[in-house]
């Protein structure tokens, strides 16, 4: 379990990390998320011995780990949000290097190798240099890097950012297969919704303090207050908001180009009445249904709608 | 194990055709030296005959070539060590690594001066032809190269340290230069300015002489000391401090060649500035 007890870090009188905490328990992703400046790269850097805290303390399992260099080393890997890469060396020499700054032995280092190449899918490059590779190949190369010495905990600053779709869509499945095997992962990111299908916990942080934290489901039930629907109309659809607008339980209702965004306070019974009082008026409803409330609409309510570019 | 800095920095070093055809230009450029010298020699023997001895004219040359080229290069193969891998963004991953910061200094200075090293040794069958001639104990000619190698490392250390303060590897480098030419050619001014005072007031006193402890003070870290006496050790069979002291051989240190001095102090020097520069990039210290 790693611990973040009111973590403080003061860049002059700028208070990047304010008394933060939060829990990851063994084995579970935990999604970081805020706006540019909110402090997330500040906390990862300082977890992954990079920067020193002013307050507050970071456990493994009860054991402070900033005070204790060579532990924290041992126990994090580290894939920072922008990094760069030897000229003249090739991707298993790279690999091979890195294996040395961990003072793994020779003889273990071409079966790691081999095995972390394997899992971030670049056997087939693993004779090409470092600078010839795509930027997603770069990102998987870190990410294998930063697994060369069996860390408990991952810490990856927004490993998919710069990336291109498909470059994304690998990613994201490396991570799933990380998470898969039982690794402790720290992720930050702006790609919302991807955090919540890959992440157990979610943390929202702001102005360097967490703004609400738990697993995705625990988010969406506290910060989604209300049932929110659609309706889509084929035309029509000024009647159409005359409709929900004269119906009593249709709250913060946003007329939008052949649809309709609204809060609903009733239940299904509720649900069933307006849909009624739209056909009986004529409205060509083509589709009405509940949104599922996701963790894009969270962050922009509770970061006041500063997301990251 | 070998550090793997320096592994990776010699694996990349020989991958480029940069080191030999330096390594090809230094020794061509010796060669050239060695044969416009020799061939005035012999052209001159037809007439008095040759001197073994003019040789050692050669070796004075053929040194001073040697330690300009030290001062030249190391800070351009170490001026980037750390500030270049900043600019690379690759030194936070380094960092995070179980590598204490000390080691990593250490395999940059290493690195870069064994590239230093790789080209003096390239030029030692210059160095034999001198023997093959005679005139040269081979103490001398080992001796040159090993003073260099020792300056090499002292430069090197400068740099790395300026490297590890500044975040341009330009600047490291200017840094570098000038810091040097000031050990080379600040500690000799101001030795020069204490000896011509001490003189004249020894012409109005008749008593005062110049101090061993100022002489070795301000030429202790001056590699170019070190070099002049083995240079006046070669031609007068004397300490540098024996010629500006007048022969002086008073006090402990009286007697202690400078380049002795030089290569103790240097390495100390080294050792100390590579302590600093480690203190200066490790990010868990406390300032």
């Amino acid at each position: 379990m790693i611990e973040v007890c009111h973590l403080v870090k003061r860049y002059g009188k700028f208070t990047a990390v304010d008394d933060l905490s939060f829990q990851i328990p063994d084995g579970c992703v935990f999604g970081f998320v805020g706006p540019n400046g909110a402090g997330k790269t500040t906390t990862m850097r300082i977890m992954a011995g990079l920067l020193r805290q002013d307050g507050g303390e970071i456990l493994y399992d009860g054991r402070e780990m900033t005070t204790d260099s060579r532990f924290l080393k041992e126990t994090v890997g580290y894939m920072p949000d922008f990094f760069g890469v030897y000229d003249n060396l090739k991707v298993k020499e790279y690999m091979d290097f890195f294996a040395g700054t961990y003072a793994i032995p020779y003889r273990d280092r071409p079966a790691l190798i081999g095995d972390l190449l394997e899992l971030v899918d670049l056997t087939q490059k693993e004779d090409a240099y470092v600078d010839s590779l795509s930027r997603g190949m770069k990102q998987r190369l870190c990410l294998a890097r930063s697994l060369i010495h069996d860390p408990k905990l991952l810490i990856l600053d927004e490993p998919a950012s710069g990336l291109d779709p498909r470059a994304r869509v690998e990613m994201k499945e490396i991570l799933k297969a990380l998470g898969d095997m039982g690794k402790t992962i720290l992720i930050s990111s702006h790609i919302l919704p991807e955090l919540a299908e890959m992440c157990g916990r979610i943390g929202i942080i702001d102005h360097g303090k967490m703004v609400t934290q738990g697993t995705v489901a625990e988010i969406l039930h506290r910060m989604t207050k209300k049932r929110i629907f659609r309706l889509k109309v084929l035309d029509q659809t000024e009647q159409a908001a005359k409709v929900a607008s004269e119906f009593s339980l249709v709250t913060d209702l946003v007329e939008g180009e052949k649809e309709l965004r609204f809060g609903l306070d009733g239940e299904a019974a509720a649900q069933a009445q307006l849909l009624r009082a739209m056909i009986e008026q004529n409205v060509p409803v083509t589709e009405f249904r509940e949104m599922e409330g996701n963790l894009e609409e969270i962050f922009m309510a509770v970061t006041g709608g500063e997301e990251e570019a | 194990m070998i550090n793997p800095i320096i592994k990776r920095e010699v694996q990349t070093s020989l991958r480029t055709w940069k080191l030999f055809f330096s390594i090809f230009l230094y020794v061509a450029m010796l060669l050239l030296v060695t044969w416009i010298f020799l061939d005035m020699q012999l052209s001159q023997a037809v007439y008095g005959g040759f001197s073994p001895a003019s040789v050692r004219y050669l070796y004075g040359i053929l040194a001073g070539v040697q330690m300009v080229f030290v001062y030249l290069a190391v800070p351009s193969l170490t001026a980037g060590s750390i500030s270049g891998e900043r600019e690379k963004q690759t030194l936070d991953i380094l960092l995070t690594t179980k590598m204490r910061p000390f080691s990593i200094v250490f395999g940059k200075l290493a690195a870069g001066v064994g590239l230093v090293f790789l080209m003096l040794l390239s030029a030692l069958p210059v160095y034999a032809a001198l023997y093959y001639f005679g005139g040269i104990p081979i103490g001398y000619l080992l001796g040159a190269t090993g003073f260099a190698i020792v300056s090499a490392i002292f430069v090197g250390a400068i740099s790395v340290f300026f490297s590890c303060l500044y975040q341009r590897t330009m600047i490291a480098m200017l840094l570098t230069y000038l810091f040097c030419a000031l050990l080379l050619f600040g500690t000799a001014g101001g030795y020069l300015v204490y000896y011509i005072q001490v003189m004249n007031q020894a012409t109005a006193t008749m008593q005062a002489q110049p101090s061993h402890a100022v002489f070795y003070v301000l030429f202790a870290l001056n590699p170019g000391a070190g070099f002049a006496e083995i240079l006046v050790r070669l031609f007068q069979n004397m300490t540098l401090n024996q010629v500006f002291a007048s022969g002086l051989s008073n006090g402990v240190m009286g007697n202690v060649p400078i380049w002795v001095v030089n290569v103790i102090s240097e390495l100390a020097a080294s050792v100390g500035l590579l302590s600093l520069a480690a203190r200066r990039i490790n990010p868990l210290r406390r300032r």
